[in-house]
This record gives C-alpha cells, structure tokens and sequence, in this order.
C-alpha cells in the first residue's frame, strides 16, 4: 500500500454509487468501475436506506475508488491509498466506514460497542467486546427470523432510550463461516465474508423502540451454557467498557447507562457453541415481558 | 484513617466527579484518572452525605436512616477512609 495524491481519480469518469448513512455519518462513495460499483452498493444497500431518511445531514464525505492499471486506488478525507484488489479495497472501504461511524457518534452521542435485534414486541441489545461472537450472533439471530440492527454498534438516543441501527453487512470471520454455508458469497477475494442481512430474506422493518433486554453473550470455549441476570450496578460496571469513547461525553454516557440499567433486564450469556447461545436466547426470552 | 478527631475533619467530592444511580447503588465516574466505581446502598448514602460535613455529622444522618446500627461512627470513618484512598472524596485538610 503507498499514499496517492488525492486527485488520482478523473472526476470525468465517476458513476455515483449513491448516499449512505452509518450511525450520522453521511458519505458517498463513487467508483469509476460499474462492476465494482454494483458490488460496493449492494453491500452498503441497508445503508443507503438509512441515508433516505436522514433529511438534514451536512455535505457527505466523498470517497472515490478509481480503477489503475495495477491497483485500485482509494481516497477519503483521512485516507488515501492504492490497493492491489478489489478484495482488498471493500475490506478497507468497510473497515473505514466502520471508523468513521464510529468517531461520528462517539462525538455527539452514546453509542455502544454492540449487536442488535428485535422481532415483533422484543429489541435486544447484546453489548460485547470485539471476538466475543457478536456477528456470529447477529447471522443467526437474523436466519431464525430477526431483524437485523447491528453486527457491531448501536447509538442509543438519549432522549427516548431508543436504539438507532447500523445495518453494516453482517461480518463473518473464517471460524464462523461454516455455520452458515448458505450465504457464502460468489466473489471470495475477502478474508471476511459480508453478507447483506437479507441474504437470509425479508424482515419487517425496524421499529425504533428501547431495548426489551440487554444480553452480554460471552464466548468461554468448553464451558457450559449459563445465564447470569445481573444486578443494575452490576449491569452498569459491565456495558461502560462497550461503550464508544466514554470520556468524551461522562455526563451523558453516565445518564444513558443508568438509565437503561435502571429499566431493562440486563443479562450474561456465557456459551460455548452457536447451539447454546439460541438455547440460551430461548431462555431469556421465555423470561422477559414482551 | 484520616487521623484527627471525627468532627474536624470535612471531605468533599472531587472535581468533575458524575454520580449516577442504578437503582441498587450509585457509580461515579472520576475523569482523572478515568475510573468507575460502583457503591452499594450503604456506601452510597455515605458518599452522598460527606460533601462538606465531618465524619460525625455523616453518621449523625446516616443513624437517621438506619437506626440502631451499633458502631456507626467507627463504620462511617472507616468507609470515608476507604474512599478517600480511592479517590472518590476529598479530605478537606488536603484542599
């Protein structure tokens, strides 16, 4: 990889992909290769839905992804580089959207290190650090029916309690991907596969609503199901870690957190296989009121 | 301890400190350095209490909730103490 200068891509050439919106970030992605440019706006496609409903974001952030003669160049406010495949240029495109979504709500809001769902009267939340098996989760979650939130971060309104999604693709790691063979993807040129929740067919639309529990799903290899229903305090001391940036905003995060520990049944999964994690799942909701 | 007699020494709440109640307690965050602590009833009534008052006027309030309770004094100090090293109050001789 080496740094280009910014003005590699010819304007002349670009085919607007279209506008995206991750957690209030606000960008556009052009790409001057059409079969590129179909692959990167159908893995940004729940985000471009997102984008629609934004009615007052601020000019975009541009990124331009032009096609050299041995590279694939990438340029953005903060980075700008030549990639030597498209493989490579998605990881990167994903991975920085990802960046930037998150310093956008670690910014102004509370945002949470998390997975997310909800079906008919439940939203969970399950907060975990990264490894902890959240996109694993999240793909079966949304193969059993769910609609998909998030893999990976969830701003949580601080007004209303409500859970703002991120619908990125659903990122599945090579140790996940067996589990679920149906989604592997045509192209594989990418470590990860990134799979569009809809891969998995249509769920009903999200409607934003506080979270009904909150999971803490925490992988121990070996170790045998148990769920854990945690004290407020407790559940506190647990999510402030999940939470983006907590310094930047003390006060509000502090507020957010309380608030939620104060009104939601917070619980620790610890699992061992995907099998016990909806067993478990299974359990906590037979638990909950809807 | 903090050494002097009970009733002379006042503590107070650190600087930039927010205080959040979880329904079984209180956490405080303290910006410098970045912690969070997590106090349970008890603690945190004596917490809430201590910002200005000396260790005796803590547990003259504190024996207004719990009644009773023999050696509340020796318990209140040694709980400020606790606190104290933690950072989560200030003993006002230091100010």
């Amino acid at each position: 990889m080496r740094a280009v200068a910014s003005d590699h891509v010819d304007d002349r050439d670009l085919l607007p992909v279209e506008g995206y919106r991750a957690l209030g970030h606000w960008f556009q992605v052009d790409c001057d290769d059409p079969e590129l440019a179909d692959r990167i706006a159908g893995l940004l496609a729940p985000l471009r839905a997102a984008a629609r409903e934004a009615s007052c974001a601020p000019a975009p952030e541009q990124v331009r992804i032009g096609r050299g003669p041995d590279h694939v160049s990438f340029v953005a406010e903060h980075s700008a580089l030549h990639l030597p495949s498209d493989g490579q240029v998605v990881d990167h495109l994903l991975w920085y959207v990802n960046s930037r979504a998150i310093d956008e709500v670690s910014s102004r809001g509370t945002g949470l290190h998390a997975a997310a769902f909800q079906r008919e009267a439940v939203t969970l939340l399950c907060p975990a650090a990264s490894g902890s098996g959240k996109s694993t989760l999240a793909a079966a979650m949304v193969r059993d029916g769910w609609t998909y939130l998030s893999d990976e971060a969830v701003e949580v309104d601080d007004r209303t309690g409500d859970l703002l999604p991120y619908p990125k693709p659903i990122t599945l790691d090579p140790g996940a991907q067996h589990l679920f063979p149906e989604v592997q993807p045509i192209t594989a040129d990418t470590v990860s596969w990134y799979v569009d929740p809809q891969a998995w067919g249509e769920r009903p639309a999200y409607s934003p609503s506080p979270p009904t529990a909150v999971v803490l799903p925490c992988f121990s290899a070996g170790s045998d199901l148990s769920i854990d229903d945690l004290p407020p305090g407790q559940a506190f001391m647990a999510l402030a870690p999940t939470t983006f940036q907590f310094r930047r905003g003390p006060e509000r995060n502090m507020r957010v957190l309380g608030r939620l520990v104060r009104g939601t049944p917070v619980f620790r999964l610890t699992y061992a296989t995907l099998e016990q994690t909806r067993e478990g799942m299974a359990d906590i909701l037979q638990g909950i009121p809807a | 301890m903090t050494g002097g007699p009970p009733d002379e020494v006042r503590h107070h709440h650190p600087e930039g400190v927010v205080a959040e109640p979880t329904g079984d307690g209180l956490v405080l965050y303290l910006p410098f350095p970045e912690s969070l602590h997590l106090l349970d009833p008890s603690a945190a009534l004596v917490w809430q209490l201590a910002d200005g008052r000396s260790p005796a006027d803590v547990s003259s309030a504190v024996a207004g909730r719990f009644p009773g309770t023999p050696r509340l004094l020796e318990d209140v100090v040694r709980t400020l103490d606790d606190m104290v090293e933690r950072g989560l109050l200030i003993d006002g001789r230091s100010l």
